[in-house]
């Protein structure tokens, strides 16, 4: 039976790509008032031949914690769950969490491959996705709208707006 | 710094990351441009002083996010965009070439619109992926457009082939929509694209060594003021700095050139690029 798990691996010091990119939004393109934060974090998505939910989230801390494929526990903190978004408001700012990444990205394969060969997992791990999980913290309670504006803010599409995904080269969804 | 008296004023901006301004400025200089390194946080009016720009390449703010979308957002860069809409020639290398793609300056069909990408290397060859990710080596070019197509090429002979050495991760133009590159074709504005010595243009590794679309190495906007180019001519703007070992025309004269210093320091094979920009401001 496979069962997906969620990765999420996020830096213990400042995440300065999450804070460069904040800034740009804040400050040149002019989302200030309404973007209090942006956060960023790995985004793993495994899938794992396993009979229950409980073993696929052991097995999945398990990938995390003891094969170094994932997880550098001098830089790193990390969280498995069966689904990563699920963020709670916080000072009055609403979570709305985006996927990004390279339509051709190898590392997942790569991982895959390292996986299932030389570390000895075999077909227990069935799959692997990769992503870049961005949290945007809005200063807008309609869920809805903050979506939209976090959409806004992640698609390139023209010289003013979008930054984190260029179409042309990258895919992106809500999570 | 050496510099070319009544040669054109040409800045070179330099964004936090960037690591290649002063070999720039040094090649701009030996073709008779009068350069300046132009830090980024300057005043963006005070570029309006300067009769063409170059963005270099490196690594601005540290590829964060991707190659070259930090800065491309930066009040500098709203500047930029008016003073290529004005027709200053403004080259961008490397990663200059993907801010410029950033910018929505190049391919530039639609204002303001960001219509291709520089996405990670994929280099293919026969339908296989057989390599990813940064490279580094000396490429051949063949100029695909007419030399007044583009500001940046004048002083080339139709068909030129010269050579210089590209490092980079993300080189491969690339558009959800393939069909923009038959309009960039249609419109002349595929300016440089990668050939072996003998000027043979291939789109397969290792000729194109990026995976780029159409064998792209450089292309200009459709009034080609505007010239995205991911190899760098300033590495290549000395014959000294060609490698003996380079087949073709260019390893040929680098060997036969070798003990005799003058000739070292005589033109490299794409000095011709920042010469061009000199007969561009002087027309």
């Amino acid at each position: 039976m496979s069962i997906a798990v969620e990765l999420t691996v996020s830096l213990k010091i400042p995440d300065v790509t999450a804070l460069t990119a904040r800034r740009a939004l804040q400050g040149p393109m002019g989302y200030g008032e309404v973007l209090g934060d942006l956060t960023r974090a790995d985004w793993w998505r495994l899938t794992l031949d396993v009979a229950t939910e409980e073993a696929a989230l052991a097995l999945g801390r398990e990938l995390a914690e003891q094969t170094n494929v994932f997880v550098n526990p001098n830089k790193h903190v990390f969280r498995v769950a069966l689904h990563a978004a699920g963020r709670d408001p916080r000072g009055g700012l609403t979570p709305v969490s985006v996927l990004t990444g390279f339509r051709d990205e190898a590392k997942a394969a790569l991982a895959l491959d390292a996986l299932q060969g030389r570390l000895g997992y075999g077909q227990k791990v069935m799959g692997v996705e990769l992503g870049t999980l961005w949290t945007f913290w809005l200063r807008e309670a309609d869920v809805d709208r903050a979506k939209e504006l976090a959409a806004t803010m992640t698609v390139t599409e023209n010289r003013h707006s979008g930054l984190l995904a260029n179409p042309h080269s990258m895919w992106w969804r809500h999570l | 710094m050496a510099q070319a008296c009544c040669g054109p004023s040409v800045a070179v901006i330099q964004f936090p990351g960037g690591n290649c301004e002063t070999e720039t400025a040094r090649a701009l200089a030996a073709a008779g441009c009068q350069p300046e390194i132009f830090r980024w946080n300057r005043r963006p009016s005070e570029l309006d002083a300067f009769e063409a720009m170059v963005i270099g390449g490196g690594f601005s703010y540290q590829d964060r996010v991707r190659a070259g979308v930090i800065a491309a957002h930066e009040p500098i860069g709203a500047r930029l965009v008016e003073l290529a809409h004005a027709g200053k020639p403004i080259l961008g290398i490397c990663n200059g070439a993907q801010i410029l793609v950033e910018m929505g300056l190049v391919p530039g069909l639609s204002p303001d619109a960001v219509e291709m990408a520089l996405a990670p290397n994929k280099m293919m060859r026969d339908g296989h992926v057989v390599r990813r990710d940064y490279y580094c080596i000396w490429t051949h070019l063949k100029l695909a457009a007419a030399p007044e197509r583009c500001a940046w090429t004048r002083v080339f002979g139709p068909g030129a082939v010269i050579a210089m050495p590209l490092a980079h991760g993300e080189g491969r133009f690339t558009a959800s929509d393939p069909g923009l590159f038959d309009t960039l074709a249609a419109n002349d504005q595929i300016v440089w694209q990668y050939c072996d010595e003998r000027g043979t243009v291939d789109d397969q590794f290792p000729i194109t060594p990026n995976g780029s679309a159409r064998a792209i190495a450089g292309l200009c906007n459709p009034a080609g003021n505007v010239l995205a180019l991911m190899p760098h001519p300033e590495r290549a703007s000395w014959l000294r700095q060609v490698p003996q070992d380079l087949p073709g025309r260019y390893g040929a004269e680098r060997r036969a050139a070798a003990g005799d210093f003058e000739a070292l320091e005589g033109a490299g094979p794409s000095r011709g690029l920042f010469g061009s920009v000199v007969e561009e401001v002087r027309s």
